[in-house]
């Protein structure tokens, strides 16, 4: 076709798109939504709950079917909410209820549930006309994974299907039987089995697919959610981290309920990844809480300002006595580039350390696939190179060097030393100051311990392995007496009478912008924790 | 007695020396001194038996509690001896001094109803008795008929009730047609250690006291 857009009027407006549009997307585009269960936009078109009705008006002939399945045509006349339409909505309501189970009050998806929302708006308000025994089918029943298939509830959209098939390039879900006894199941005996299970729970308009961690531990409707990004990998998928605080002082501060993807186009898309999914209970669990200080094989615990007045005087005694060389620095590829910034003005700029990394050999490395997962594990290993957190000279790894004696003092932030050096290393080393968020079996118990904040707990920056820098933010306060990275250093950098550390998050963001063209930019919402009301919060259930 | 106030009205000339309201108060109130005084006389000298001053001599004497009265919950189980709640959090979520604490759990395989409360707790010392959580329950699961007015505990904690002792409440005063015949029936297995059940037919209707004695 020669002419590149096609004009249609919807609702007696006009709009005008590219030709191969689909009506449906056209009505949602020019902000008349259509209500649709099995239409999903980045899916196949499959036509079958009939949900998406609308009068369709061409050279004078009108008729009332489905916007999903059919494109835009120049001169059409698209109307979506005349009574005759409303009436086939209601009808094909009616007919995905027929049978369906009335579980709402212990449904997890009540709340967050397409069914329940177009029956609130379509639905017909009487009682049902549906007098026979309803058609029963098998609940709970586990497809693998963390997913359940509760087949009642299910209304055969088959978008999970369809995502298997066609986003994950598996064919793992089928449709088995016919008519009203038609029934999802897996085609595999030993259940569905890839790296985006999850992805299902999230399309599935109803709440037919549950996922067990989730499953029965709140109510959609008690989350808030804040906006951020997953630190499970270098891909630096958008999340929208989903808590509760509610009750929380008998919950023993399980705060954190589950994580759902957010839409960006340009970096995930509507998914994430299982492992970024269910990484969320590393938030609450086994988390360190307070600081302590270890002298003469007295291990006390502190507050953090003691603590780092305590760092302070220790390393300043270790440089005076064995120079700048002997003391490295494992800055973390898990930090926000706020707080990587700051250390760098303190250790770099300040202290003159000639010995600062960001890796460490021997730790762990994933499986990058074709979808989303990236095979460095962290979410900011470019920021620290961005940051030009790197030796000033090469010189052999940290445990050689270590053994060697080249360096007999460690500032370690977020890195599993008792698994990755040996005792005898850790032995060796004359000065330990850890940075740590979480509780680690120390065999040799460091000078200095703080605790550090999570992504969950601060503001600031990630940037993926591609160079996209992305807002990370808050969602509630840090776990017992942690504290960011960027609080701790700037505090710190205060002990050690150190200027021209930043301070606050503007500051470090001015700072950090001057040196790489990467973090010119840092983009996604700024936001704090709202309560779960609107739908865009849901993350992509609705769309 | 309520006496609605017209903000915009300005004080009269009696009502703006104060004295002629006191005066009233105090008369009012000695008046009720005097006439109960009388009637308290004539009680002593057994001229007429009427009672004097309108004292419930509690907890000797009780009054009988209205049918509709809202007071200690109770968790009601349901034909087949399930427990009716599905922990579904509603009644926690409409309760608006968030007393209600729900921990829910997957039923064993066994169960019809697939979630069930691991925990269920209301706390009664934050409670202000609204009934909302009853209204909100889709189960018909809670309620708040038990009659139970004695709430008083020596600890803050004994005044949250766990599940077992939603199940089974402890002293009851039963009043009206909503604890007759079956239900009174259907919570007596459930209870636990009762040493007395009495009947009383009084004018305003049965009652039924259930209870351990020692307490
Ligand atoms: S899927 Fe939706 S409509 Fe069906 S029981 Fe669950 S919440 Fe209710
Ligand atoms: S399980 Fe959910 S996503 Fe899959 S076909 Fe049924 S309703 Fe659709
Ligand atoms: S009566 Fe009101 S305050 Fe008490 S538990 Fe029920 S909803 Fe909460
Ligand atoms: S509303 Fe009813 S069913 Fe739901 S948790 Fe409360 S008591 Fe249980
Ligand atoms: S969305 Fe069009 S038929 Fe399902």
């Amino acid at each position: 076709m020669e002419n590149n857009t096609i004009s249609i009027e919807i609702n007696g407006e006009s709009f005008s798109f590219p030709p191969g549009t689909n009506i449906l997307k056209a009505c949602n585009m020019s902000g008349f939504p259509v209500p649709h269960f099995c239409y999903h936009p980045c899916l196949s078109i499959s036509g079958n709950c009939r949900m998406c009705m609308v009068e369709l008006e061409l050279n004078g002939r009108s008729k009332v079917d489905v916007a999903c399945v059919n494109t835009v045509a120049e001169g059409l006349k698209v109307l979506t909410d005349t009574p005759a339409v409303l009436k086939a909505r209601r009808a094909s309501l009616e007919f995905l209820l027929l049978n369906h189970p009335l579980d709402c009050p212990f449904c997890d998806c009540a709340g967050e549930c397409k069914l329940q929302d177009y029956y609130e708006q379509y639905g017909n308000p009487e009682y049902s006309r549906f007098s026979e025994e309803k058609v029963h089918k098998q609940k709970r029943q586990s497809i693998g994974h963390n997913l359940k298939l509760d087949a009642e509830r299910c209304v055969l959209c088959t978008r999970c299907v369809r995502f298997f098939e066609e986003v994950v390039g598996k064919k793992e879900l089928g449709v088995g039987h016919r008519g009203a006894h038609s029934e999802i199941h897996a085609l595999a005996e030993t259940g569905v089995d890839n790296d985006y299970t999850g992805n299902v729970v999230d399309i599935c308009p109803v709440g037919a697919l549950t996922d067990t961690t989730f499953r029965f531990q709140r109510r959609t409707w008690y989350l808030q959610s804040v906006p951020t990004i997953c630190p499970g990998c270098a891909r630096g998928c958008n999340i929208e981290l989903q808590f509760d605080l509610e009750h929380e002082y008998k919950r023993a501060g399980k705060r954190a309920q589950r994580i759902k993807p957010r839409y960006n186009e340009q970096v995930n898309q509507w998914w994430i990844c299982d492992s970024g999914r269910y990484g969320f209970g590393a938030i609450d669990d086994n988390r360190l809480q307070q600081a302590s200080v270890s002298e003469e094989g007295q291990n006390r615990t502190v507050s953090s300002n003691e603590a780092v007045k305590a760092a302070a005087k220790l390393i300043r005694r270790f440089i005076d006595k064995k120079g700048t060389a002997a003391l490295a620095v494992l800055a973390s590829p898990d930090e926000t580039n706020e707080g990587l910034t700051a250390l760098r003005q303190l250790f770099r700029e300040g202290l003159q350390l000639p010995q600062i990394d960001y890796r460490l050999a021997g730790e762990p490395q994933g499986v990058a696939d074709q979808l989303l997962k990236h095979a460095d594990l962290h979410p900011n290993s470019r920021g620290c190179a961005n940051l030009q957190l790197e030796p000033k000279f090469e010189s052999g790894s940290l445990a050689t060097q270590i053994e060697s004696g080249a360096i007999s003092g460690l500032i370690c932030f977020r890195h599993d030393l008792p698994a990755l050096l040996t005792p005898q290393q850790l032995e060796q080393l004359e000065l330990l100051v850890v940075f740590e968020t979480h509780v680690v079996e120390w065999n040799r118990q460091p000078e200095v311990l703080l605790p550090l904040a999570v992504y969950a707990e601060q503001n600031g920056s990630f940037t993926s392995f591609d160079g996209i820098t992305q807002q990370i933010n808050r969602a509630f306060a840090p776990s017992g007496e942690a504290g960011t990275a960027l609080e701790l250093i700037h505090a710190l950098a205060g002990e050690l009478k150190i200027k021209g550390v930043p301070a606050t998050l503007e500051k470090a963001r001015v700072l950090m912008s001057s040196l790489s063209a990467d973090f010119a930019t840092v983009s996604g919402p700024v936001a704090g924790p709202s309560r779960q009301v609107s739908k865009e919060a849901r993350g992509i259930q609705h769309v | 007695m309520a006496q609605y106030v017209n903000h915009d009205q300005k004080f009269g000339a009696t009502e703006a020396i104060y004295y002629p309201g006191i005066a009233k108060g105090v008369a009012l109130t000695i008046r009720h001194f005097v006439v109960n005084m009388w009637f308290h006389l004539m009680k002593a000298l057994r001229i007429k038996a009427r009672p004097g001053a309108i004292t419930i001599q509690y907890p000797d004497q009780r009054r009988v509690l209205p049918a509709a009265l809202r007071i200690r919950h109770r968790i009601k189980l349901n034909e087949d001896g399930r427990l009716r709640c599905t922990a579904c959090m509603l009644c926690e979520t409409a309760c608006p001094d968030n007393c209600i604490y729900i921990v829910p759990m997957e039923s064993p395989e066994e169960v019809p109803e697939e979630k069930m409360p691991a925990i269920f707790e209301i706390d009664l010392a934050r409670c202000c008795f609204c009934g909302m959580c009853v209204e909100a329950c889709p189960m018909d699961a809670i309620h708040m008929d038990t009659g139970i007015a004695e709430m008083a505990s020596d600890s803050r904690e004994n005044l949250v009730l766990d599940l077992e002792s939603l199940l089974k409440p402890g002293p009851i005063v039963c009043t009206g047609p909503a604890f007759r015949g079956k239900e009174i029936l259907e919570l007596l297995p459930h209870l636990k250690d009762v040493r007395a059940m009495e009947h009383q037919t009084q004018p305003e209707g049965s009652i039924y006291r259930v209870g351990k004695t020692n307490r």
